[in-house]
């Protein structure tokens, strides 16, 4: 179908007001949504054919306040809104979604979307939220006011979306005429007059809510408390799974390693892939259990709660409030959080967030530390109550957000701009999170785990079977075989300069596939210690047992601490390249978080040494 | 088949398909262009129409947009919409 014949439709709105839960209703996709503002922060493009038989372009576009744009992703909305965009046609319609719940807000931007004089219409949506708070509209005046077609949409629940295409389909409804030099306020007003009305206090409980969770001191101290709690669940819960999937990975490789002939394609299955593998899916639980709960938080419309507490001590430390989501998206990856920058208006601010970004402990971190702690830290209560092991965890994230801070306060202080900018922020709704949305979003979370572990995890695994088992041992070897195979050279070439921080050339060789994801390090060490093995038994025990008996302790602490800071992810500095258009900030990234990553690993293991 | 040239047939197989994708997935700007080298040495006049095939096949589809900087990370995948 060629472009020509898309209807091309676009969503415009504030942020959080459901744009992109309609896109995903609208499209049948799955795009992220969360309850609160900056989560789409470039233009997402589905498709969807009507009843009619016409083909739907839709856009889905970032939230913006107003055509006045003052961030990189609100310029984007402007543009397309106004056909200035170099790669999108000017939209056939433009559809603005407005929170039911929030009109005094939303209706202004309603207003200034209609200044365009563009075919458009509006979708009122969370009218269920606006029902139960009180609020009635009376739609029908509210479009004969506006002069354009207004829809009432549930987006989350799928209800009013077929309204919707019907509305879509219909003949274009005619271009709003509006006269120039409107008072967008006195309207909005004039508006929620006449078609709105709401009880005068409708907000008693999230206030009486907000008083104990925005207080400066219990309300620290209750975030305080649910990371804590969060980290203390992945311990607590994940063992039986973890226990599951290891015993299943072990079984395969004997099962493997008993029934085809030895030789290289046994050792590639069972040493290699098996092995590899299976050392990174047994994370899975605890991965799936911390997101559960970063869900829930989402959703919940805590996290910008914790954004404003949290200004205070970012904004001592040279970051702004705006910079709490893009830090708190990369604790799933570096990646979408570098890209949730765009909503930070401060080129300086942008950037000093965009280097500290992959300081915060990203998923892909997490097989490594669960690894790590699982061999090293013993399981047992502190205090009767807490998992020692969950308090190390917890640490490890504390150390990574630390260091973001300290990090970002040494480049305040090297930079001449020492102005700061005041935190403006759109306090969601207090929402209680959907079961089905939760399902939906870890089984997203699981998918995309899974693939990793079948893509770029698998073909990395299988690459360095074969560097560790090629070229074979000569005849008259005396050492181990692994010792004269490639990766064994690599490895060994390494150790000298990765010795002072404890690392051994198991750990060296892991280290170079685990700059494509971190993940890899984990299923390197497993393939590396099963070609190591002596014997078929010891090839296929699990790698935690391993480490523990051949590893100091020192070791152990060492390779934690470059893990907080070492910047093993291709994908971020990809990333921070395009987000900058800059090889000189992907250089100080790299380079900073190198150097750290060396210096905390070697007094880390220095001192441990002294100690133990 | 023997089970000895069978295991080394899928050895070098899996090397093969595993090297292909990690470049693809690691490199991808790197891939591209020396797909459309290659595809272009391969498209020349005087190829014959086997090798002219073999150019097609292997040179790049026009880019659709891409998320991400490197694409070994699936933080952001999406399920089929592009995202810009």
């Amino acid at each position: 179908m060629s472009a020509a014949s898309w209807t091309e439709v676009a969503l415009v709105g504030n942020p959080n007001c459901g744009k992109t839960a309609l896109f995903n209703a609208l499209t049948g996709s799955r795009q992220k949504v969360a309850n609160y503002a900056g989560v789409t922060v470039e233009r997402k493009e589905g498709r969807f054919t009507l009843s009619s038989g016409r083909a739907v372009r839709v856009l889905d576009l970032p939230g913006a306040y107003s055509f006045d744009a003052a961030s990189p992703d609100e310029q984007i909305t402007r543009d397309v809104c106004k056909g200035h965009h170099p790669e999108e046609p000017k939209p056939d319609l433009l559809v603005c979604v407005a929170d039911a719940t929030n009109l005094r807000l939303h209706l202004r931007f309603v207003l200034e979307v209609r200044q365009l004089g563009q075919p458009m219409l509006l979708a009122l949506n969370m009218m269920d939220a606006a029902a139960r708070r009180g609020i009635r509209i009376d739609v029908a005046r509210l479009s004969a006011e506006l002069g354009i077609p207004v829809v009432e949409t549930i987006a989350v629940r799928r209800h009013g979306v077929d309204a919707l295409r019907a509305q879509i389909d219909a003949p274009s409804p005619p271009a709003p005429v509006v006269a120039p030099g409107l008072d967008f306020h006195a309207e909005t007003r004039r508006l929620l007059q006449v078609a709105v009305s709401q009880p005068p206090q409708h907000a008693e409980r999230e206030d009486a809510i907000d008083r104990v969770v925005l207080h400066p001191v219990f309300g620290l101290a209750l975030l305080a408390l649910v990371m804590f709690l969060i980290f203390q669940a992945v311990y607590a819960w994940a063992a039986p799974v973890m226990d599951l999937i290891d015993a299943g990975a072990t079984g395969l490789a004997q099962w493997v390693t008993a029934t085809l002939p030895p030789g290289p394609l046994a050792s590639l299955l069972a040493d290699g892939v098996i092995a590899g593998l299976g050392g990174v899916v047994i994370f899975l639980p605890q991965i799936l259990i911390l997101f559960a709960f970063i869900l829930a938080l989402e959703e919940s419309g805590y996290l910008p709660r914790a954004a404003f507490l949290l200004d205070r001590m970012m904004s001592a430390a040279g970051l702004s409030g705006r910079s709490f989501i893009p830090l708190l998206s990369s604790f799933a990856c570096a990646i979408p959080g570098i890209m949730a920058t765009r909503s930070i208006q401060d080129p300086r601010d942008r950037i000093a967030t965009i280097l500290v970004a992959p300081l915060m402990t990203c998923s892909a971190r997490l097989p490594v530390y669960a690894l790590l702690i699982g061999a090293f830290i013993p399981q047992r209560k502190v205090g009767g109550v807490f998992e020692l092991q969950g308090l190390v965890l917890f640490g490890l994230y504390v150390a990574g957000v630390a260091s973001a801070l300290l990090v970002a306060f040494v480049m305040k202080k090297f930079r001449r701009d020492r102005s700061e900018h005041a935190l403006l922020l759109e306090l969601p709704a207090y929402r209680l999170p959907h079961a089905r949305d939760l399902l939906l979003g870890l089984y997203e979370r699981a998918l995309i785990f899974l693939k990793r572990v079948g893509g770029i995890i698998l073909a990395l695994t299988i690459l360095l079977w074969f560097l560790l088992s090629f070229p074979a041992a000569p005849a008259d070897a005396v050492g181990p075989a692994i010792d004269y195979s490639f990766a064994g050279r690599i490895g060994r070439a390494m150790e000298p300069l990765f010795a002072p921080i404890g690392f051994n050339w198991q750990i060296c060789i892991a280290l170079i596939p685990g700059l494509a994801a971190r993940e890899v390090a984990v299923s390197s060490l497993a393939t590396v210690y099963a070609l190591s093995a002596v014997d078929d038994d010891a090839a296929t025990q699990a790698l935690t047992p391993i480490i523990a008996g051949s590893w100091e302790f020192a070791t152990a602490l060492s390779l934690l601490v470059w893990f907080i800071y070492a910047p093993m992810c291709i994908s971020t500095l990809a990333v921070i390249r395009r987000e900058t258009n800059s090889w000189k900030n992907v250089g100080i990234a790299a380079g900073y978080l190198f150097g750290l990553a060396y210096l905390a690993s070697l007094i880390t293991y220095q001192v441990a040494k002294v100690l133990t | 088949m023997n089970y000895d040239a069978m295991q080394w047939t899928i050895i070098g197989l899996a090397v093969f398909a595993s090297a292909v994708y990690a470049a693809q997935k690691l490199a991808p700007n790197s891939v591209r262009r020396a797909r459309t080298r290659l595809a272009l040495s391969l498209l020349q006049p005087d190829c014959s129409p086997t090798e002219r095939k073999l150019g097609r096949w292997l040179a790049p589809k026009p880019r659709a947009g891409a998320g991400c900087g490197g694409g070994s990370c699936g933080g952001c995948e999406t399920n089929g919409e592009r995202s810009k």
